[in-house]
């Protein structure tokens, strides 16, 4: 038999399972609608032939659209270009972002202003960074190549060469990305103690040493977030490619994107474009879940 | 306390949610506000009705603004114009076809367009509507505007044709006179590469545009696409001969954008390159000029016509909500008087009146070269899959340039691809 204190304390306890779940309905709600009613219906439209203008309507098609995807070998080199960029970007972007807030972080005057100029990249929208950097590297009247050409050094082609155009690209996400890992991490090394170091010093630890031992451990979760977000963004590529290169020379810079858009978007072939979000989204959550396992796993 | 919290807290969000319903229920009464601002504007006739202009960015749209001002008094009527990318364009048109009240009224579309959005519904049929095109226009230019049944459902609007492009500097430092044939072109073009310059520019970037640039090299050396049957014809002795006279053009010079295409040829810094009339106007004087695309390979080879058209269109949304008024306004604009007034602004006429009229062609007299090109230019293929094509061409022809492929290779594979797409 309870008793009324137990009564009352159960009443609490479901009172208590009520409220939250009273106060993050509307949140839920609002995704399922915003985030999982989409997801259902691509994942709908894969298995069609959904074609936008067509007065028929989608009909089903089974796994056609995977079987054309899997068969173009246009859709793998995207596939892989996608991969190649991300994986470079990432490394790239996260230990040089790290390094500079290392450099900034230990710098004893000129940090505030230090730290405005190097965000400078990423307060501009991609589209504008694409078009500042298609003006500089412009064949004809390209500040860079006019630069080279004053110091004697050869000129490049350097959106319709397949041997510059994807190193180019990659270039300018660095460019414009790096400010974005410098920031977190910036932030997540104010979080460090500096007791932590002075008793290292005091120990006679080199500047390798404590990055190693003290800074890397301590910033390990918000390097994971990093890489995490910079692997997702990566991973979606598409305005600075649309404008830059359309996806060549060659199909040496399409990513899947590009290719989603102009295969599926701009062919109104809604069911081939279905297929081929869907085949984006396992892949993106197949390289998240990497960092997510990993980052879940140091937190306990 | 914690009771009184959870009360204030649901209060809260309840205010919160009953807040958020209100603005559906103001727009619920502002959309019969809307419907009776219209009844109110049909009997009293003092509003004015807005008409939807979604058009080609650049000298496209700006010849048609400045036409609107004297449509729009004369007709109580508001114009909102949006101009975009190409490809913005064709997206925007087709996404909002399915709706049952358009976005828009009056629509640019390219010729390529036109038999996926007429055979989709996209388009008015115009011929319907009592639109009819009269003898002053170029009849070989309005024939993509008519659909399989023989009804108008687009309306030639900007003569854009294909047209040689060349800086006249370079061409004399060359010793040569405008060329004719294009060994012509090819040997005036390795000279002056010869000479640190760039002797042809090609647009070859994949898609649209290295399709658009070859085809005039593929149609003198008698290639096509598809042959009177419908037979894909890819992968031919025409084809292959046309892509391999390509790539030595880009050998004696380089790949660019349309952009610097333009520049390098006005700067000196290239000497011959395709381009279209709406890209830039020459002057009396100026450092570059148009010519006609040569039409044979060599002196002793067969003349074909060789000019592709980039003609851009005019039609009527199905389903617009001002039909009536949208056809008026695309009559008006299409018009011999403002087809004229519109070469002020960089217009290319589509009527045969605007380049008989002397004043016309005294102040611009490379309409001469326009105006024969129009009256023998090539559409390219008129088939609803005729995007799709051009991507498929496009990546193939592009890896051929590129190197990454052989010739052989890459017709070979454009041939299965773009018969795959017309299964």
């Amino acid at each position: 038999m309870q008793t009324k204190s137990q009564m009352r304390f159960k009443t609490i306890k479901s009172k208590d399972r009520w409220f939250p779940s009273a106060m993050t309905m509307p949140t839920a709600i609002l995704l399922a609608v915003m985030s999982l009613f989409p997801l259902l219906f691509t994942l709908y439209y894969s298995f069609t032939d959904y074609y936008y203008l067509s007065k028929d309507g989608a009909q089903w098609s089974g796994l056609a659209n995977f079987i054309r995807l899997v068969k173009d070998a246009y859709f793998r080199q995207a596939v892989w270009n996608t991969v190649k960029f991300t994986v470079i970007c990432t490394i790239v972007e996260t230990s040089l972002g790290l390094a500079i807030a290392i450099f900034v972080h230990g710098m004893r005057r000129g940090k505030k202003a230090m730290r405005t100029l190097l965000l400078l990249p990423y307060l501009l929208p991609s589209v504008t960074v694409a078009l500042i950097w298609q003006i500089m590297l412009s064949g004809n009247y390209g500040i860079i190549n006019g630069l080279l050409k004053t110091l004697g050094l050869p000129v490049f082609n350097w959106f319709f060469d397949v041997k510059t155009a994807f190193g180019t690209i990659v270039f300018i996400d660095i460019w414009q990305s790096t400010p974005f890992v410098f920031l977190l991490m910036y932030a997540t090394l104010q979080g460090v103690p500096e007791s932590q170091y002075e008793a290292a010093r005091l120990d006679g630890a080199g500047k390798w040493k404590q990055f190693l031992h003290i800074t890397l451990p301590s910033i390990k979760g918000g390097l994971f977030i990093c890489l995490l977000l910079r692997t997702i963004d990566t991973f979606r590529l598409f305005e600075k490619v649309n404008i830059l290169t359309k996806g060549g020379p060659s199909n040496t810079t399409a990513t899947i994107t590009q290719y989603l858009y102009l295969n599926g978007i701009r062919s109104l072939k809604f069911g081939f474009g279905s297929a081929m979000a869907v085949v984006m989204t396992v892949l993106v959550f197949a390289l998240s879940a990497l960092y997510i396992r990993k980052a879940l796993s140091s937190e306990k | 306390m914690k009771k009184l919290l959870a009360i204030l807290l649901v209060t809260a969000m309840c205010a919160g949610l009953a807040a958020c319903s209100k603005p559906a229920q103001q727009s619920g009464s502002e959309g019969e506000g809307a419907s009776t601002t219209e009844t109110t504007s049909e009997t009293t006739d003092a509003a004015p009705t807005k008409l939807t202009l979604i058009l080609r960015g650049g000298t496209y749209t700006d010849v048609i603004k400045a036409m609107l001002p004297e449509f729009e008094e004369e007709n109580n009527v508001t114009c909102e114009v949006l101009d975009l990318a190409f490809a913005d364009l064709h997206d925007k048109i087709a996404l909002d076809a399915p709706n049952a009240k358009g976005a828009y009224d009056l629509i640019m579309v390219d010729g390529t367009w036109i038999p996926e959005f007429s055979e989709n519904g996209v388009t008015l049929d115009l011929t319907k509507a009592g639109f009819e095109l009269d003898d002053d226009f170029i009849e070989e230019v309005t024939v993509a505007g008519i659909g399989s049944d023989g009804d108008v459902y687009s309306v030639p609007y900007f003569g854009n044709v294909n047209v040689l492009f060349y800086n006249d500097a370079l061409l004399e430092s060359a010793g040569a006179e405008v060329p004719t044939t294009w060994e012509d072109v090819l040997s005036i073009a390795e000279k002056v590469k010869g000479t640190g310059k760039n002797g042809y520019l090609v647009r070859a970037q994949a898609g649209d545009n290295i399709t658009s640039d070859f085809l005039p090299v593929l149609l003198s050396h008698g290639g096509w696409v598809f042959d009177d049957s419908g037979n894909v014809t890819i992968d031919t002795p025409e084809f292959k001969e046309a892509l391999e006279f390509y790539i030595s053009l880009k050998d004696a010079g380089t790949i660019m954008d349309k952009d610097d295409i333009v520049a390098a040829i006005t700067n000196g810094d290239a000497a011959l390159s395709l381009s279209w009339p709406g890209w830039y106007v020459p002057e009396e004087g100026g450092p570059a000029h148009y010519a006609v695309i040569p039409s044979k390979v060599s002196a002793s080879s067969p003349e074909h016509a060789s000019s592709i058209y980039g003609v851009w269109f005019l039609g009527v949304a199905a389903n617009s909500q001002n039909p009536d008024l949208s056809v008026k306004l695309l009559e008006y604009i299409t018009s011999k008087e403002q087809q004229i007034a519109g070469v002020a602004n960089g217009g290319v006429p589509v009527r045969h009146s605007a380049y008989q009229d002397a004043d016309v062609i005294a102040a611009n007299p490379h309409f001469e070269i326009v105006y024969n090109a129009l009256q023998s230019g090539v559409y390219r293929p008129l088939v609803v899959e005729w995007t799709e094509i051009t991507l498929a061409l496009g990546n193939e022809l592009d890896a051929a340039v590129q190197g990454v492929k052989t010739v052989d290779q890459a017709l070979a594979d454009a041939q299965a691809a773009v018969e795959q797409i017309m299964q």
